[in-house]
């Protein structure tokens, strides 16, 4: 036994096909959170963690999922890389647990019996096992291991069953020499296909001596509702009609929380202004923090939602098939069919969409999804969304029962999707000229979502979203309200009065501050925005919206907050405490005129959909295409066209009679 | 008056310091110097589109 008080160190990798449980099976063992989906290719970058087995501690690697080790991608390529030990930061494995899915055996097969020909030792760890055992399917244990001539164990992370005998098999086999149970037939005649015949004849006895599948159900119920929702009609129609379903329930059911939010930051705010002397402090903790950051936190409600659904799509395997119609589409334009994945996980975030492309071989492939996953609708772009429908569409409907809101919502994620599509295909004939591989996309079974799995995901969003309102939206909100509130101006009471009521008066030389509006209108975020104001004015955009869309290029929620300081830093005081809703609704130029209108507000969330405005997204562009060209174009060609198509809804609204 | 003043400049301050360290994480990100992502596996070879 050494210092750490185990007798000895291991690393142990997980290997397996995508989608076989490799995540959940290592969150398992290890008792760490990384995400899981039901759909190939969660797992990119390999992961880590400890587990303790009899004693021993081992260092657990999840690596990402892979049909095969002949390194044509790159996920492929790192797993290679570790398992021969070819990596300098990472030990060569001691032993692999091999995970298999049960329900697509022969497949997952193949790449044990390349794991084999490594010479580490392996164990095969049997998941899906109650999916397969559903479907009146038998398989023999005993038998398996036998032929394989290696430790075979049915686990199931969400029950723990076989994981402690996993960890006695892992145990036994380290310090082995596997015995590779066929022969490698590479002669001149069948060339280095003979390696691939000889190990998928090998499979295919396995499978007919170990596994019994029952033919009773000629047609599974699997089968036949993929038939409807794959349908290239019919699938489309339910996947509209799912979307609009969950984004109706959104805002029906945030609806209550996000008042009492928006009540208790307005409390709390009002709680401050009492508490403290009025003055500059006062002022920063409710006008810019409370403000700021509760303007934001109060669509946690919608967040938890969004993922609540997500989630449920996903781990059902409905997202999987909401893909390959999609899938058809994109290989229409010429988008790689890998490429669906990157897209769908860029609704939540760009970046884990951006770094999931790295499953795609091709390089040019691979660089034209990550130039249009920021087009794909994230959850920083639902609070602006949010806020605008809440504002100037809230209890509309369509045909008497579909939600206007739920439909305007639908609208930007089609748009968002659509203009991907476009760019997509102009890039795939242009600067990224190649053509699409072939592709077959698997498609999982369905299974009842785990609860575990969706919580996970939901508090793991809203713990990003909440560390994010604490730290960056803080941050922000801080200068922001600074940029607002300073330089302080201070005039004589005279010349207040002929700016005011235009009459002279001069005998009075006091000096008092200006009203809180015109302060604004003079701070150094007032001058920025009446600055760009001529650049915006033809969106109908004003200057404080201007001011909120420069602050909204660090991160897209921002427009919110600054919104919510805008107009709670130039209210007078002699004006009501209104929410932002209310206060956006009221909002003048200084001509009178609502500064917004339902045209304005479709604009700006036209803008939004296809701007970048992510500082974190560039970054991340940089780093996985090594080049400071293409985050530059991105952020060029999104935004020109994010300007135009604001431009043109502006314009087009106006010309055919909307306000 | 003038401690409430010293308490908000601070607190600027420290959020304009805090995002000074923000911005010079994303920098370092940005860096050239930087290889791709971690574990990408393209060896710094993002400039040229061999396929």
């Amino acid at each position: 036994m050494n210092d750490t008080g185990f007798e000895r160190h291991f690393t142990i990798a997980l290997a397996g096909n995508p989608n076989a449980g490799k995540t959940t099976l290592f969150n398992s063992l290890t008792g760490l959170k990384q995400k899981t989906a039901n759909y190939p290719g969660v797992t990119v970058e390999r992961k880590t963690g400890a587990w303790t087995l009899n004693g021993n501690l081992a260092k657990l690697i999840d690596l990402p999922g892979l049909y095969s080790l002949d390194a044509t991608s790159l996920d492929e390529q790192i797993a290679r890389d570790v398992i021969t030990g070819d990596r300098s930061d990472v030990e060569k494995p001691d032993a692999i647990i091999a995970v298999v899915d049960a329900t697509n055996l022969e497949r997952n097969l193949y790449l044990v019996t390349q794991l084999f020909e490594f010479g580490i030792p392996v164990v095969v760890a049997l998941t899906m096992i109650d999916v397969f055992e559903k479907q009146k399917h038998e398989i023999d244990i005993e038998m398996l291991a036998a032929l394989l001539k290696t430790p075979v164990v049915a686990v199931n992370s969400k029950t723990n069953r076989g994981i402690d005998e996993l960890a006695e098999k892992v145990n036994e086999v380290i310090g082995t020499t596997p015995v590779v149970p066929y022969t490698l037939e590479e002669t001149s005649e069948n060339g280095a296909h003979g390696k691939i015949f000889a190990r998928y004849k090998y499979i295919s006895h396995v499978v007919q001596e170990s596994v019994w599948h029952s033919d009773h159900e000629k047609h599974r119920l699997s089968e036949k509702i993929d038939r409807v929702l794959t349908h290239r009609f019919f699938g489309l129609v339910i996947l509209v009609a799912i979307l609009l379903v969950v984004f109706q329930t959104i805002f029906s059911w945030a609806s209550l929380p996000m008042d009492l939010l928006e009540k208790g930051f307005g409390a709390l705010g009002d709680l401050v202004r009492t508490s403290l002397p009025p003055g500059i402090l006062a002022d920063l903790l409710a006008d810019g923090i409370i403000a700021g950051v509760g303007g934001v936190v109060v669509f946690l409600p919608q967040i938890l939602l969004l993922f609540l659904f997500i989630s449920l799509l996903e781990d059902s395997g409905y997202m999987a098939r909401a893909a390959f119609l999609l899938d058809k589409l994109m290989s229409r334009v010429g988008l790689h069919g890998k490429a669906f994945l990157p897209l769908i996980s860029s609704f939540a975030c760009a970046i884990p969409g951006i770094m999931a492309t790295r499953t795609i071989e091709s390089r040019r492939d691979r660089f034209a999804t990550i130039l249009i996953a920021p087009f794909m609708s994230c959850s920083a772009r639902l609070p602006v969304y949010t806020l605008m429908i809440a504002t100037f569409f809230a209890g509309q409907t369509v045909l008497g029962f579909i939600s206007l809101g739920a439909l305007l919502m639908l609208a930007m994620y089609a748009l968002g999707i659509a203009v991907a599509v476009i760019v997509a295909f102009i890039l795939k004939r242009t600067v990224l000229k190649a053509p699409p591989p072939p592709f077959l996309m698997e498609l999982p079974p369905y299974r009842l979502p785990s609860l575990r799995t969706v919580l996970l995901n939901m508090m793991t969003r809203a713990w990003l979203f909440l560390k994010r309102a604490g730290t960056v939206i803080l941050a922000i909100s801080i200068i922001l309200w600074a940029l607002m509130y300073f330089p302080r101006q201070e005039v004589s009471s005279s010349e207040f009065r002929v700016s005011s009521s235009d009459q002279l008066e001069t005998t009075n030389k006091k000096l008092e501050p200006l009203p809180e509006a015109e302060q604004l209108k003079h701070s150094f975020a007032g001058r920025l925005g009446h600055a760009i104001e001529p650049v915006i004015e033809p969106l109908g955009f004003d200057w404080k919206i201007g001011v909120a869309l420069i602050a909204s290029f660090a991160a897209r929620e921002v427009l919110v907050s600054t919104l919510s300081i805008i107009y709670n830093v130039g209210k007078d005081e002699t004006e009501e405490s209104e929410t932002l809703i209310a206060a956006v609704r009221d909002a003048k130029t200084d001509d009178g005129r609502p500064v917004w209108t339902p045209l304005t507000a479709l604009t700006l969330m036209v803008f939004f959909a296809l701007a970048m405005q992510c500082m974190s997204t560039l970054a991340v562009v940089r780093r996985e295409t090594n080049s400071w060209g293409w985050p530059l174009f991105m952020l060029a060609y999104m935004t020109g066209l994010a300007y135009i198509a604001a431009l043109l809804t502006y314009q087009g609204g106006k010309a055919i009679g909307f306000q | 008056m003038m401690i409430q003043t010293v308490i908000v400049v601070a607190i600027i301050l420290a959020a304009t310091v805090y995002s000074v360290f923000l911005l010079a994480r994303k920098r370092r990100a940005f860096s050239a110097k930087t290889d791709c992502g971690n574990d990408c596996g393209c060896n710094g070879a993002g400039k040229n589109l061999t396929s």
